[in-house]
């Protein structure tokens, strides 16, 4: 029974049905009514009337006048109504096409997504309606979500730039327009998202703009599909290097540029192409460098795999050409060699020639002439040590000085550099003490070098010892290091000198260098070379109290121990 | 008589502070040249026990001298040891890969040089 009123109803509701009965009642109701009028008129007397016929007629012109003149009224009136509601499903076609449209209540739970919406995102209605809008909301657009709801309350409409989350995660650009719904007593009681999608515009202007900027480098970009391998990208550099121009190189593949078989240019197959991009594809690394000579020439060829938010993902390879870099380092490196070199063959000759009259190879000579020797002697020993430390600075910086890192027993290291500082202990009458000295306390790191940091730092405290004092050098194991410090009391670093005091040639005062022998290169090698080991250095120091410098080196796992393997040899780059 | 040493050294102050330290304090007996050019053209007459060669020379480097005299009939096994001042630890090795016994590295202390020449012969002797 509701049923059938409904449909009654609903077939009410129908403007055309309106208009057509409208127009069947008036045909059958007015000549009746008319008549009936007429009758009664006639029955009274009032009027005296015409013949029924004459009436008849002239009721019919009138009355057909009148149905035309409403059939008319009628059409027009319903043929605006019907254009304004073709206009409104118009648009509503229009906008379902064009926007994303979502509804959601007061509470923000969704109550209405349109299929363009679904399309975009990935959603299905299901997903979406009936859960809250964070479904789509980005955790790190948390603070804008919040000023559109409190724009919302506020009775006003919000528009701007939004980013969406799509249900496979990508990243949905919107311009979006939010328009709340208020009731009568001006309370939000839900609103309307209407959402242009302007991700393919976004990543295209950002595209371009890198591409310009792309285009004009000098290291030669290729970008191709990380699917097919083929090109989608050469900037100019690249096309020069290859020749292709646009057209030509959308249909080459990577293995047209680097990996032509029986061609010496392009040294790579095919399977170290796909070995060397795996940790790539794994997500393990973010780029793989490798040098190889591309035209002739030694290349470095970086390889970057890009996931972009929208479209496939691709390669980017950034080849440099290093050839100058390489004549660089080898013109540096003969540079140090021959300086090297240059300098100490006139070294040997005068060292040797003070060593022999020093010796008493040629006889006795008097006081004065030995003072003199022992000056011409010292300084052609800081010379050596000057040379040396140079070398060994630019060595460790470069990243060319090898380290052998093994298991060390520290304990037993010290002992070995005290042992070796006696003499410095004696010059300068001071006595050296190890706390904590136990075996078994295992760096990870290279003896030699240790022990060359070991020297340098038992040597300063002696030097800025005062006589009598104690050198206090301690070791301690800790979580994943060792510690190693060595404290002295003498005078100390003052303040201003502190900042510098790694900085190559700086001692806490010039006339140090004269007095004490030192180059002022020595700490700038001793942090280079813990840093190099991984290590860290640094001190503490008041002045006229003393100084502490500290190192921890990495602690040597219990399988590290033992024999070196090939693999531990590292170079420390 | 003590070990014939061939010594190869263009710089002559080198040459006198080696020839007083080898001769004088360690008891070798020692014919010197400035080039090795000269070196081959004395070394057969002189029938050496030892190399002593200097690295960076003009014209023939140290390494071309050693191999161009291992060429030479009977002077094949001579030990040989090099003296640079190029002697950072690729130089080294590099050397000792080309066949030397080993590295003296100048400065040279001219005291301790003819000892320490004895103990890298008797190392390679007892090896």
């Amino acid at each position: 029974m509701g049923q059938k009123m409904a449909d009654t109803f609903q077939f009410w509701a129908n403007k055309d049905t309106r208009y057509r009965l409208t127009l069947l009642v008036i045909s059958f109701v007015s000549p009746a009514a008319i008549l009936l009028i007429y009758n009664i008129l006639q029955v009274t007397e009032v009027f005296t009337l015409p013949s029924l016929p004459a009436v008849t007629t002239t009721l019919t012109l009138i009355l057909t006048a009148i149905y035309i003149g409403c059939f008319w009224s009628f059409h027009t009136y319903f043929k605006d109504v019907h254009k304004e509601e073709s206009d409104t499903a118009l648009q509503t076609e229009a906008l379902n096409q064009h926007s994303m449209v979502t509804k959601t209540d007061v509470n923000s739970n969704i109550t209405f997504a349109n299929e363009k919406f679904l399309f975009t995102t990935g959603y299905k209605r299901d997903d979406l309606v009936g859960k809250t809008s964070a479904s789509y909301w980005p955790d790190q657009e948390e603070a804008l979500l919040h000023e559109i709801r409190v724009t919302l309350k506020m009775g006003k409409k919000w528009s701007g730039n939004v980013r969406l989350k799509g249900k496979n995660g990508q990243t949905i650009h919107t311009h979006s327009t939010y328009v709340p719904q208020m009731d009568e007593n001006g309370e939000l009681v839900g609103s309307m998202a209407i959402r242009t999608d302007i991700t393919d515009t976004k990543v295209a202007t950002g595209d371009k703009n890198t591409r310009r900027s792309l285009h004009i480098l000098r290291d030669e970009i290729y970008m191709f599909e990380a699917g097919t391998l083929c090109y989608t990208y050469l900037n100019q550099a690249a096309m020069k290097a290859t020749g292709w121009d646009e057209s030509e190189y959308v249909q080459k593949t990577v293995f047209d540029r680097f990996m032509a078989k029986g061609d010496d240019d392009n040294p790579i197959d095919v399977s170290t192409f796909y070995q060397c991009v795996r940790p790539l594809v794994n997500g393990e690394v973010e780029e793989v460098t490798q040098e190889m000579i591309l035209n002739k020439r030694p290349s470095e060829v970086k390889i970057q795999l890009v996931r972009p938010d929208v479209g496939k993902p691709y390669f980017m390879t950034i080849v440099r050409d290093v050839s100058e870099r390489h004549a660089f380092d080898k013109a540096k490196d003969e540079f140090i060699s021959t300086v090297s070199h240059e300098l100490r063959t006139p070294l040997t000759s005068i060292k040797g020639a003070l060593g022999l009259i020093m010796s008493g190879a040629f006889g006795e000579y008097n006081e004065g002439t030995q003072k003199m020797l022992s000056i011409a002697s010292r300084n052609s020993d800081r010379l050596t040590l000057l040379i040396n430390d140079i070398l060994d600075l630019e060595k460790a910086a470069a990243g060319r000085m090898d380290f052998h890192p093994d298991a060390i027993d520290m304990a037993d290291l010290i002992n070995n550099a005290i042992q070796e500082n006696v003499p410095y202990s004696e010059q300068y009458d001071v006595s050296m003490l190890g706390v904590g000295l136990e075996e078994n306390i295992l760096g990870y790191c290279d003896r030699d070098r240790v022990f060359q940091v070991m020297n340098n730092l038992l040597s300063n405290a002696a030097k800025f010892s005062k006589k009598g004092d104690k050198i206090i050098i301690s070791l301690e194991e800790r979580e994943n290091t060792v510690y190693v410090s060595v404290e002295d009391f003498g005078m100390g670093i003052p303040y201003e000198a502190q900042a510098t005091i790694f900085e190559r040639f700086t001692q806490a005062d010039s006339s140090d260098r004269r007095e004490k022998g030192g180059t002022g290169l020595g700490l700038s090698i001793v942090k280079l070379l813990i840093e190099k080991q991984g290590g860290t250095i640094d001190f503490v120091s008041k002045p006229g109290k003393g100084t502490k410098f500290f190192f921890e080196l990495p602690k040597a796992d219990s399988d590290t121990s033992g024999e070196t393997s090939d693999s531990s040899l590292i170079a420390a780059e | 008589m003590g070990m014939r040493v061939l010594h190869v050294e263009d710089d002559l102050d080198i040459q006198e502070i080696a020839k007083l330290s080898l001769e004088t304090i360690g008891g070798f007996e020692i014919l010197q040249c400035s080039s090795g050019k000269q070196a081959l053209k004395l070394v057969e007459a002189f029938n050496p026990d030892l190399f002593l060669f200097d690295v960076q020379m003009p014209e023939m480097s140290g390494e071309t001298l050693y191999q161009e005299i291992r060429q030479l009939p009977g002077l094949e096994n001579i030990p040989t040891i090099f003296m640079t001042a190029r002697a950072q630890e690729k130089d080294v090795t590099a050397l000792k890969k080309l066949g030397a016994l080993d590295v003296v590295t100048k400065p040279f202390d001219p005291m301790a040089l003819p000892e320490q020449i004895k103990e890298i012969l008797a190392r390679q002797t007892g090896a």
